[in-house]
């Protein structure tokens, strides 16, 4: 089964001499089979975060190990959502084949193949959609269909940058479902980035919630909320709202004089989402 | 509704409109020249009805095998060489960034000679053969093809590598499904740019040093003063190079009709 993905001291900068410091020092453990969610204000290193986690980036120092093994390639058993995922995929290839790629390059026999391709295909309702291009699906499709490819590559770590992000609602609150039965069926490790402090603590058994920009751990919220989750009953739990309000304050009560203002106090009342944070 | 319904006949006007004027202007243009040439008693300016006839005969019947097929075949295989060996060298420089410093100083240089210096020596390393006009039709036809094959793969979006670093996508799928359609649209640019030179350096190698070929023909009409085969010749070069232009965009649309969709340029 999966192994332990560890990361420590991990600095990365960018520019001439490292001069921009995107993540200052972050130490963490994503634990055998477990779902974690990474929150943190926009702009703080969450997608340069993963993009070392995955063997995408080198870092800056310190390291990233999976199991023993210090991560310096992509490892074969992990999969990534991209937050640009209308860059990630191939305009000149079909939907179908978009997913069907990765599974070649993994020398899936040929049945298995369509089998896991259309599953997958399904379970995020685009099946109708799979001799469509990219191009000809709306933003939220093409991230469905980034997911499709993820969910059927069956990794054993799978890491999602803002994954929902540009998907309405309904169908987000379906895919939040789909990735937590997924994660059960094929014990997947999951670590997640969001900046809907709702999803995160939804989702999650821990919440990692990131200082901002250079970022550093500020954090670890553990959510032992029961599962299976539910998104009504689970969300009508005093223990819900409690964690909600406890993330929402960590990530909301940083140090003064940060370049990211802070958001407009949204008028009472439960319609707004008071766990959203603007990024 | 009424706005976009409107809007759409606006548009399909539009391109009746334009279709109308690409058919109709070379046709009333023909018809001018018709027109205009068919009194003339000029030796230089004959009547295109005469034109016509000695293009039928020639191209139809007397030389399509001994003239039109050889510059046909030293076309495509001077054209083909460069394309496969431009695109091939392409990716390798377009990938290495290594690679491409070594080379780009000679690439540099060798682009630059003028198809026409280059004559002498093809002529001296490979006669006056087809050798030599394949030779220089895919020297010539080589650079564009090459520079744009390096810039499309030196631009491919790092996000799409990335995934294709994260699914493992390696080696010889990652070449063909990845690399080279991402570059595709530039090497398509490329590719017509080569296919305007490649033309006009077989013409002009058949002109210099040659027993045969439409540029041979249309020069010897010319020496011996047989202007109306001359004409036949310059309206046969007139129409082979449109019509393989119109040829390669048929191909290039087909070939990259996500490119355009995705741009918006067609639904
Ligand atoms: N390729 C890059 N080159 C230079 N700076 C970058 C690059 N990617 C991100 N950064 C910078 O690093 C910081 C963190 O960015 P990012 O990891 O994308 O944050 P987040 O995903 O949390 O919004 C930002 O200040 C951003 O401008
Ligand atoms: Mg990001």
């Amino acid at each position: 089964m999966s192994m332990t993905l560890s990361v420590s001291h991990l600095r990365r900068s960018y520019g001439r001499d490292g001069a921009d410091v995107a993540i200052a020092d972050v130490d963490f453990t994503v634990r055998r089979g477990e779902f974690l969610c990474v929150v943190g204000p926009s702009g703080c290193g969450k997608t340069t975060l993963l993009k070392c986690l995955s063997g995408l980036l080198p870092p800056s120092s310190g390291e990233v190990r999976l199991g023993e093994k210090v991560i310096e390639e992509p490892p074969d058993e992990l999969a990534m959502v991209f937050q640009d995922y209308s860059r990630s995929l191939y305009p000149w290839l079909t939907v179908e084949q978009n997913v069907v790629l990765p599974l070649k390059a993994r020398r899936v026999p040929r049945a298995e193949r369509t089998d896991r391709t259309r599953e997958a295909l399904a379970a995020v309702g685009l099946l109708q959609a799979r001799t469509k291009r990219p191009y000809q699906l709306s933003g939220g499709m093409q991230q469905r269909v980034a997911i499709a490819r993820a969910l059927a590559y069956r990794p054993e770590i799978l890491l999602m940058d803002e994954p929902f992000a540009s998907i309405d609602a309904q169908t987000r609150a379906e895919l939040e479902d789909l990735t937590l039965r997924t994660r059960d069926l094929f014990g997947i490790t999951v670590l997640f980035v969001t900046h809907d402090i709702d999803e995160a603590v939804y989702l999650s058994d821990r919440v990692v919630i990131l200082s901002p920009s250079p970022a550093t751990v500020a954090e670890i919220v553990d959510v032992d909320l029961p599962r299976p989750r539910d998104q009504i009953s689970t969300k009508e739990l005093p223990e819900f709202a409690a964690l909600r309000g406890h993330v929402f304050r960590a990530v909301r009560n940083r140090p003064a004089g940060t370049d990211d203002p802070e958001p407009p106090e949204p008028a009472q009342g439960a319609a707004a989402r008071p766990g959203n944070v603007r990024t | 509704m009424g706005g976009a319904t409107t809007g759409g006949r606006i548009v399909s006007r539009r391109r009746g409109l334009l279709i109308g004027l690409e058919i109709g202007v070379p046709l009333a243009a023909v018809a001018t020249w018709w027109a205009l040439s068919s009194s003339s008693r000029s030796l230089y300016f004959p009547p295109l009805q005469q034109i016509m006839e000695r293009f039928w005969v020639n191209w139809a019947q007397e030389r399509l095998a001994t003239d039109v097929a050889p510059s046909l075949g030293r076309l495509g295989a001077g054209y083909a060489i460069a394309v496969v060996a431009g695109v091939a060298l392409g990716v390798v420089l377009g990938l290495s960034p290594w690679a491409r410093k070594l080379a780009d100083p000679l690439v540099g240089f060798l682009r630059s000679i003028p198809s026409a210096a280059l004559l002498p020596f093809a002529i001296l390393v490979f006669g006056v053969g087809d050798e030599m006009k394949v030779f220089i039709i895919a020297f010539v036809s080589l650079w564009p093809i090459l520079l744009n094959t390096v810039d499309g793969v030196d631009d491919a979006d790092p996000v799409m590598l990335q995934s294709t670093r994260i699914y493992g996508i390696r080696g010889a799928r990652r070449l063909f499904r990845v690399v080279l359609p991402a570059a595709g649209p530039r090497i398509a640019a490329g590719m017509r740019t080569s296919l305007s030179l490649a033309i006009i350096v077989m013409i002009i190698s058949e002109m210099v040093a040659s027993t045969s070929g439409i540029g041979h023909f249309t020069l010897q009409a010319q020496r011996s003063f047989q202007i109306t085969d001359m004409w036949s010749g310059i309206v046969l070069l007139g129409v082979l190079g449109y019509l393989l232009n119109l040829a390669f965009l048929l191909f290039e649309r087909w070939l990259l009709r996500w490119y355009q969709a995705s741009r918006g340029m067609r639904t």
